[in-house]
């Protein structure tokens, strides 16, 4: 076989592998030789520029419910056949297969490094599982559109196999993987804007350059039952810090927070600054006590409106931090200060 | 309202015994910027630097950068700031294009802003390809206080003036007529010509001292949503405090503003351009929900259909995009939204906004500001002698969130560049 001839792996469940319907969806990982069922449109759409070397059908219940073991001896036989790329499915809406394929897709790519592309139902819950992970061409919902399907895994696949750069996931046809990376357009943002919205007001629908995600709400936190014997933390985003900045805490686009025990004299100006990018400083560096306020809970303890306030407290510099490094700094904080008896915190912005 | 940008090209900056423009080199003699800076009591002493493109240097500190232009008929520019506060945006305007001024140093609450003027990082901004006068003040006591802020703003403004007076007698390569007649619809009945009308809401980032733009003099920070005819922005009336960090527009860029210029130059063929809606980014969110109510108002009452709508900054000026465009999507005002996104290094955030809506269902993206560029060592850093939370040598290989290269990514529009899926 002449070199330039690429070995591609197919993954089938067993019915698109001819085995059987929901009752044998108990199927082991089983190797076939050569193309079975829709590998043989497979191989037709790939004519001479590749060979379908082996085929891997797996029972759906099989995979999802003795994952370790599938998934072990899926790589096993993926393996075997030395492929230069695997194509999974397409699984359309199918649920079960869907999982499956993502995570064949998974194994291929980081386990065995040979590139891999499956093909799905954009309304599948295995897209939001696998979408990172995988490539994922969107199908519709049924094997109706077999040859579509496969005609724009193979494209995608042939690319990324030949290690060509990719222009994006709309223009390659694959859905998005939660990356967004810079590039040049034909025209200027602006340019690009008054078009749109001409577009737009012409009722010619064009898409969005961005799509936004819906926020979760955050739910309430239960209230506390008794403030009087409760302790209570306080913390900020708004990068106060011992002088100094002893932990590098950035001024924006911040990853690290610190921990700082209140000293017995409160905050002092000539103990803590404000270590932040986004808002004047001057206020809180003349007095501490205006972003982190010491000197009002320390009033209201003595007066026995709370319990205690905590020793410490947490500073970050909130501008620009992303969200899911916010999220984090936030868990950590939280279980700290479980651990340490706070019952509730104050948190200051700014 | 016609305005003629007539622009004078500058091929070459060099040093002189006076401040003229011969043929296309602009010679300078920075004896008589020192002197302009030593009206401002506040200022001590400003070294003046020379930085041309494609030289290896890197220019550190970067507050503002403003083009030259001056009103031939007054001799000044910047109403409110340099000159009587009067109503701008008529007549002859000189433009000495390929030069710019620009402001560094460090004043509470600045980002850095750095740019390379050889090399990848001169790729990644439209500020390379000009010539730069480097302002470096200091200030007279040590003491960086409010007054000397001013005056530093004012400083950069009057040599930027100054240099354009070398210009008053040149031939203009090119005069660039801007027409719009009024502000608001009135020109032509409605649906008269069946083009859509649009509108540009334009936002401005003030939260106080040290972080304002300026508005005719004043800073926006308890304005109002009010109406602005595009001609005013090419002729001065905003100007950047030049303590922003540089993911907000220099007064170069504002001048230049190319939403506005994109949508006068599609104004009676595409489209009928209505004019711009100025308004501020709040602090407060009571405010910033009065500002989007009112500048939908303003927008209907103007009789726009269509909208495109700005933001100065990142993180709390999301809210006001997103605001604005339910606000006028409610009142029937179909909007795009021009969004700079913060999507993490990697571009993996998933939140590349801080807030959302579903009306926003049109962004053009200008770009992931958050994306790391690797700009290699130079030899030459001018505007200080490091660079702001780097702890390497300010002239060495450095590696950057884009949004610190001064122009990396434009709020309006500037560039080709924009984030796309991956």
């Amino acid at each position: 076989m002449a070199s330039s001839v690429i070995r591609v792996a197919q993954y089938l469940n067993q019915f698109f592998g001819q085995v059987g319907g929901e009752e044998r969806a108990d199927l082991r990982p089983e190797l076939r030789p050569g193309p079975v069922g829709p590998g043989l449109l497979l191989q037709e759409l790939l004519g001479a520029r590749g060979q379908v070397v082996g085929t891997v059908v797996c029972g759906d219940n099989y995979f999802n419910d003795c994952q370790e073991e599938a998934r072990t001896r899926v790589q096993e036989l993926l393996a075997g056949l030395a492929p230069d790329l695997v194509l999974a499915g397409p699984a359309f809406n199918a649920g079960r297969y869907g999982l499956a394929c993502g995570e064949v897709c998974r194994l291929a790519t980081a386990a065995l490094g040979i590139p891999a592309v499956t093909g799905m139902a954009p309304e599948q819950a295995a897209v939001e599982v696998y979408r990172r992970d995988a490539y994922i061409v969107p199908t519709g919902p049924n094997a109706r559109e077999m040859r579509q399907a496969l005609t724009r895994m193979v494209a995608l696949g042939l690319k990324l196999q030949a290690g060509e750069p990719l222009r994006g996931a709309a223009e390659e046809g694959y859905l998005p993987r939660g990356v967004r990376r810079n590039v040049l357009h034909p025209q200027r943002a602006a340019v690009r804007a008054v078009s749109l919205l001409l577009d737009k007001l012409a009722g010619r629908q064009p898409r969005s350059e961005l799509t936004l995600p819906r926020f979760e709400a955050v739910p309430r936190a239960a209230p506390v039952t008794d403030l009087s014997k409760a302790t209570i933390a306080l913390c900020t985003t708004g990068g106060l810090v011992p002088q100094g900045n002893p932990d590098r805490i950035e001024s924006h686009l911040a990853t690290r927070y610190g921990c700082y025990p209140i000293p017995s004299q409160g905050l002092t100006p000539e103990a803590f600054e404000a270590n932040h990018g986004g808002y004047y400083r001057g206020h809180v560096n003349a007095d501490p006590n205006r972003l982190v306020p010491v000197d009002v809970m320390r009033a209201l303890e003595a007066e026995g409106v709370i319990g205690k306030l905590h020793t410490s407290f947490y500073s970050t510099a909130g501008t620009g931090t992303y969200p899911e490094v916010a999220a984090q700094m936030a868990r950590e904080i939280t279980s700290a200060l479980r651990n340490e008896g706070a019952e509730a915190a104050i948190l200051t912005a700014t | 309202m016609v305005l003629d940008l007539e622009s004078v090209e500058v091929s070459e900056v060099a040093w002189g015994d006076r401040t003229a423009l011969e043929e296309s080199t602009l010679r300078v003699n920075p004896e008589e910027l020192r002197a302009i800076a030593r009206e401002e009591p506040t200022i001590g002493d400003l070294r003046v630097e020379l930085v041309n493109p494609g030289e290896s240097a890197r220019i550190v500190h970067i507050l503002d950068i403003v083009e030259p232009r001056v009103k031939p008929d007054t001799g000044t520019f910047f109403p409110g700031l340099l000159g009587d506060l009067k109503p701008c945006g008529e007549g002859r305007t000189r433009v000495l294009r390929g030069v710019g001024v620009t402001l560094t140093g460090r004043v509470p609450g600045s980002e850095e802003g750095l740019l390379d003027m050889l090399g990848p990082g001169a790729e990644l901004s439209p500020f390379a390809r000009l010539h730069h006068l480097v302002l470096v003040p200091e200030p007279a006591d040590g003491t960086v206080s409010l007054a000397y802020g001013y005056a530093i703003m004012r400083t950069a403004l009057r040599v930027a003036v100054h240099l354009a007076r070398a210009a008053l007698d040149a031939p203009a390569q090119q005069v660039e007529r801007r027409i719009l007649e009024a502000v608001g619809g009135g020109r032509r009945p409605a649906g008269g010509r069946g083009l859509p009308r649009v509108g540009y809401l334009f936002h401005l980032y003030s939260h106080g001292d040290f972080r304002d733009m300026f508005f005719y003099g004043q800073p926006t920070r308890e304005l109002m949503p009010t109406v602005l005819h595009p001609n005013e922005v090419f002729d001065g009336a905003i100007v950047s405090a030049g303590y922003t960090r540089p993911g907000k527009h220099p007064t170069h860029e504002t001048l230049n503003h190319p939403v506005l210029t994109e949508l006068m130059a599609r104004d009676g063929k595409e489209l009928e351009f209505l004019g711009a809606v100025l308004t501020n980014h709040h602090a407060g969110f009571a405010q910033k929900e009065r500002s989007a109510v009112m500048a939908a108002r303003v927008l209907r009452a103007l009789g726009a259909e269509g909208v495109v709508i700005t933001k100065d900054g990142g993180g709390q000026a999301d809210t006001d995009l997103m605001l604005a465009c339910e606000r006028c999507e409610e009142a029937g005002i179909r909007t795009v939204v021009m969004a700079m996104e913060l999507g993490g290094r990697e571009g993996n955030a998933e939140v590349a906004l801080a807030d959302s809506s579903p009306k926003a269902d049109l962004i053009v993206s200008t770009g992931n500001a958050s994306e790391y560029v690797d700009l290699p060592r130079v030899d030459r850093v001018v505007g200080g002698s490091e660079v702001a939370d780097w702890e390497g040598p300010a002239d060495g290989p450095i590696t950057t969130p884009l949004v610190r290269v001064v122009g990396g990514v434009s709020l309006l529009g500037s560039t080709r560049l924009g984030a796309i899926d991956f």
